[in-house]
Formats: C-alpha cells, structure tokens, sequence
C-alpha cells in the first residue's frame, strides 16, 4: 500500500513537472498576466471611448499609452489580439513595430560616437565593404549624420521591386546586403545633404556599420538598450520561430472593403526577415521606457542630437520634421518627437511631447501599409482625438 | 528560365510531332475554335518572376477573325481563366482582346493583342467583418472583389491547319495585364501580374 501512495505521488510529480516545462504556443490566445486598473484616471473615460470608437472602426485591436506629469499613467485597450482565439486585446500585449527600429539604430550610432568608435562626419564607406558601397547611389559621399537624418538621396527599398518581390515569396528573409540590392545601383533622388526622402536603406546602411563595428547588430541592441532599460517585454525577432508568446495576430483589409484577413504568419516573417529594417517587437509599456529614455538623454550624451530637426519638404507628410532617427509631429497641440511604424499588419506610434513632459504610445494590429484610409486614421486622427483630451 | 526551357521543348516536341502526320486534304473551319491554354501566374512586370512561384492558371477561349486575310490575321478574342494564387487571392479572369497574328507559309505565327477584362479575386484566407451590433468580428462567405484589367500579350506558336494539316493551332503566350485596383493606397493602386502559358486551339471542321 505505502508502496503504491510512492508510486502514485511519484506520477504525480512526473505529470506536474512536465506539463510545468509544456511550451506554450506562440498565439495570444494564453492567459497574459496583465493586472491594470487605471479607471481612477481623470481622463479614463474619454480616453477609453477614443479606443473603443477606433476599434469599432477599422482597427481589429488597439492599445494606447498615455503618461503625463499631471494625471499619471493610462493604459486601455480595445478590440481583438486574436479573432479566431476569440482574446480581447490588452495593455500587456506584444506588437510589432516595424520603422520604430530606426531610433533605436541612431541610439546605438549615438553611442557608438560617444565612444569615440564612430564620428558623424565619417563618410559611410569608412565604414562598410568597398563592394557595397560602390553600389548604393552617392554611396562615396554619404556621411554617418546623412543617414541619420535621412538626407542622403538613396532611394527606399519597399517600392515597386520589393512589392511584387513580396507578392511572389511573403516569407522571404533578407540578409541587410539582400535588402540593399533593391537600391543598388539606382539613380539617386537627390544630391547628398540636400533634400530629406524617406528611405529604409538609410538603417539598413546604418545596421552593416553598427555590425562593422560591434559585430552582431542584435547583440548591440539587447546590451546597449534592451538590458539596461529592462525591456524584459521586448523582443528582436531573428526568425519567425523566435515570435513571443502575448505577439497580437495580425490583420489587414487587403481590398478597403472593411473584409479582414490574419496575415500573422507573412508579418512575423516580414519582421524577422527585413533584417535592418525590422525586428522589434514590444508592449507599449516598454516602448514609453525606451522614449521617455531617448527624451532623457539616459542612453546616449549625444542624445540631444537626435532632435535637431530639419524641415521634411512634403507638407502631405503628417510629419514635418526629421531629426536622427526621430520624426517630429505636429498636428497643432505642438511638436512630438518619436517615430512611426508601418507595416502590412501593424501600425506602431511611439512621441513624447518635450513641453508638456507627455508620452504618446499605440499600438495596432491592422495593416497601415497597403491602405491610406487606416494610415490616415492611425497616424493622423487618433492623435488629434487624443490631443483634443490631453492638451 | 528552366522552365520557360521545358514549355519551348514541349512546344517544338509537339511541332514535329504534327509536322510528321502532315496532311494535304483541304478542309474548311468553323468561325469560333476552342482554345485552352494552362500556364504559371506571377506578380510582377512582363517577363518578371514568370516562375519564381507556382500559381497555375487555366484558360478556355475562342476568337473570331475580322479578315479573310491569311498571313495577316485580325481577330477579337476572349479567355475566361482560373488562376490559383495562395497570396494575391484566387482569380477568375475574363478578358476580351483585339489582336494581330502574323502567319508565315509554314504555319509558323507570330502575334500580339492588347485586351481589357474583369477580374474576380477571392481572398486566399478565411474572411471576417466587424459585426456592429454584438461587437464581434464574424467570419463571412467570401463574395471577392470585382476589378478591371488592362493587358497584353505576345505569343508564338505553330498552325498545323496553314497547311490542311490538323486542326490544330498550339502556342506559348505571355499575357501581361495590370489589375486596378487591388490596394486601396495611392502609390500602388494596381496589381501587375503576368501569365506565361502553352496553349492549343482546336478549330471544329465546317459541316
């Protein structure tokens, strides 16, 4: 008898620990620990009818952070992580963030400077393979602070050779000399330091210094920002198969007609396979610890720099400034510095407001990418309707 | 390119084939022949990714000759197709096409059209729609979307009735049309696509 109470507790033991040590999959469908309470908030209640009206409309699931000196933290959510696992979107859920890669790029190039490894004057072909710099337009010209600030006249990799590129293999994974080919070669849009045009390759170009020097791009990235800030919710995703357990599903509406499609498998692989251009994925806690850390100047003396903004000429741009790796907005509550990130099932918006000390964070899980109407909604109306509240 | 290489070998194995079963009878043909044709579908601009991925197409067509001319042949045709694509959405394609065949007297031809269509796509995955009233996303019956199309095509082949042989015409064709709209995005508002295809047309013998 006591014989078998041993081999029962035994199995007992056995079946806890295994089950324990089970990997979850990698859907949103777990129960995410994600205990907020923010109904205290004086604008909890304008702000979370702002969510929900924009879930209603257009976007499957929405997460926004607020954080002002006044009123303190605010979080909500609204809408859906996963429409077929049927989990309602929650602060603590895991977006991507597509083009917001790029400050954190110009946060490790600023560093690198004040380490003295790295000078913004240096010409970009100090710094990378003679091989490739003979390829990209103004490629012997072009300096480090050029491509911070987006002024260096190289064209951008997601146009028309990407996208039909894309349309024949969605699950292809770029090396950042694969990416590159897309502009190598091509006639420049403008000469050096003359004139801002948005461009990809820019961080890319930046990546292969950042890997010229430290040696692995990733590795700089969690120990240079990552670990100090204690993103313990941020992840770079190297391949499809490193995708965190709490990632949202992705959707887009791929025709405008309000009929929504998961893509979440061609995302995850977009964000792990655009190397240098891609690859963080984040909660919007932990991107409002990364702005406010930028804003601070807590992770580079150089920081400073970042906001020096010059004039972006396209008045259609929501954004009217670049600075090195930063966007400034202002849609008429005054300037916000941050980025935007746009991709084929996400939308990220990461702005700090430096007069009023206020932290901007939304994250969204339908496609900006292929429709102006959800761009336009996102990174232009949700802003507004926040600011109406906020400012 | 391997395998545009095995569609020319294909296409030549078949030309000696009813080159050697040459026939001298004369024989009339009805005015609509029966073309199918079967071929690869890619994203992309004329003679771009024709094979990068496989997305086969199939297509049943017919055309009617607007002269008696034949070395210079004019003509109005139309193919109603299916195209299985896993990413821009499965595809059924109607077209109408003005065209030109140049037939020299050994049954080689060589000819071109230039055509207008409508498309309809399906989405390639399960559809949801945001249902206001219980405040739920609900999966629908797909209906597609409905667009038009504005193409090309250019095509080679061998007309094994030139000479009363076989009633029979076969031929590769590349068709190149752009799908507008598929994105509702201003800076990408269109879908090129192409079709690279070996096609048969059967000509029914007059009664």
């Amino acid at each position: 008898m006591t014989k078998n109470k041993i081999l029962s507790l035994f199995i007992c033991v056995a079946l806890l620990i295994t089950s324990s040590c089970k990997e979850d999959p990698v859907t949103p469908d777990n129960e995410i620990d994600c205990t907020t309470n923010f109904e205290n908030h004086s604008n909890a209640t304008s702000f979370q009818s702002v969510v929900d009206q924009f879930s209603n409309n257009g976007f499957v699931g929405i997460t926004v952070l607020v954080d002002d000196p006044i009123d303190g933290l605010w979080m909500g959510s609204a809408g859906y992580a996963s429409i077929e696992d049927n989990v309602k979107m929650n602060p603590c859920h895991i977006h991507h963030t597509a083009s917001l890669y790029k400050t954190y790029i110009a946060t490790v190039i600023l560093q690198l400077v004040d380490e003295n490894k790295l000078n913004l004057e240096d010409k970009l072909s100090d710094h990378i393979s003679a091989e490739v710099s003979a390829k990209i337009p103004n490629g012997d010209a072009v300096t480090i602070k050029n491509l911070l600030q987006q002024r260096t006249g190289i064209p951008d990799i997601f146009e028309i050779d990407f996208i039909t590129d894309f349309f024949n293999d969605p699950m292809k994974a770029y090396t950042l000399e694969k990416l590159l080919e897309y502009v190598y070669d091509k006639e420049p849009l403008s000469a050096v330091d003359t004139e801002f045009h948005y461009s990809d390759a820019n961080f890319t170009l930046l990546t292969l210094v950042i890997e010229k020097i430290e040696g692995n791009y990733v590795d700089a990235l969690k120990t240079r920002i990552f670990e100090p800030l204690n993103l313990e919710d941020t992840y770079f995703l190297e391949n499809p198969e490193q995708a965190p357990v709490g990632l949202a599903d992705s959707y887009w509406d791929r025709y405008g007609d309000g009929n929504i499609e998961n893509n979440s498998d061609i995302q995850i692989a977009l964000t792990a396979g655009l190397s240098g251009s891609d690859g963080i994925v984040s909660t919007a806690d932990d991107l409002k610890k990364f702005i406010k850390a930028v804003a601070d100047g807590n992770l580079s003396t150089n920081n400073t720099l970042m906001t020096e903004f010059l004039a972006v000429p396209n008045s259609t741009q929501v954004y009217s400034g670049y600075g090195m790796g930063l966007m400034k907005v202002n849609i008429g509550g005054g300037d916000w510095y941050g980025h935007f990130g746009n991709q084929i099932g996400s939308g990220a918006i990461v702005l700090y407001h430096a007069e009023k000390d206020i932290t901007f964070v939304a994250l969204q899980n339908t496609g900006t990418f292929f429709s102006d109407e959800i761009k336009e909604k996102f990174f232009y109306e949700l802003l507004r309707d926040f600011e109406a509240i906020l400012l | 390119m391997i395998a545009l290489k095995k569609y020319l070998l294909i296409f030549l194995a078949m030309s000696c084939i009813f080159v050697a079963h040459a026939q001298n009878e004369e024989v009339q043909f009805a005015k609509f022949p029966l073309k199918i044709s079967f071929g690869n579908h890619a994203v992309g601009f004329p003679f771009q990714h024709s094979f990068k991925a496989f997305n086969p197409h199939f297509s049943l067509g017919t055309e009617f000759g607007l002269n008696k001319n034949l070395k210079h042949q004019i003509y109005i045709s139309s193919n109603l197709g299916f195209i299985r694509n896993k990413v821009i959405g499965n595809t059924i394609p109607l077209d109408v096409d003005f065209g030109y065949r140049y037939l020299h007297k050994t049954g080689l031809f060589l000819e071109t059209t230039l055509g207008l269509g409508i498309l309809k796509q399906y989405h390639p995955r399960n559809v949801y729609q945001y249902s206001e009233s219980n405040e739920t996303y609900d999966k629908i019956s797909d209906k597609g979307l409905t667009t038009s199309l504005v193409g090309f095509k250019m095509g080679m082949g061998y007309d094994f009735s030139s000479n009363n042989q076989h009633p029979f015409r076969i031929g590769i064709n590349h068709h190149f049309f752009i799908q507008t709209t598929y994105f509702e995005i201003d800076n990408f508002p269109i879908m090129p696509q192409s079709t690279t295809n070996i096609s048969i047309t059967y000509k029914f013998k007059k009664q």
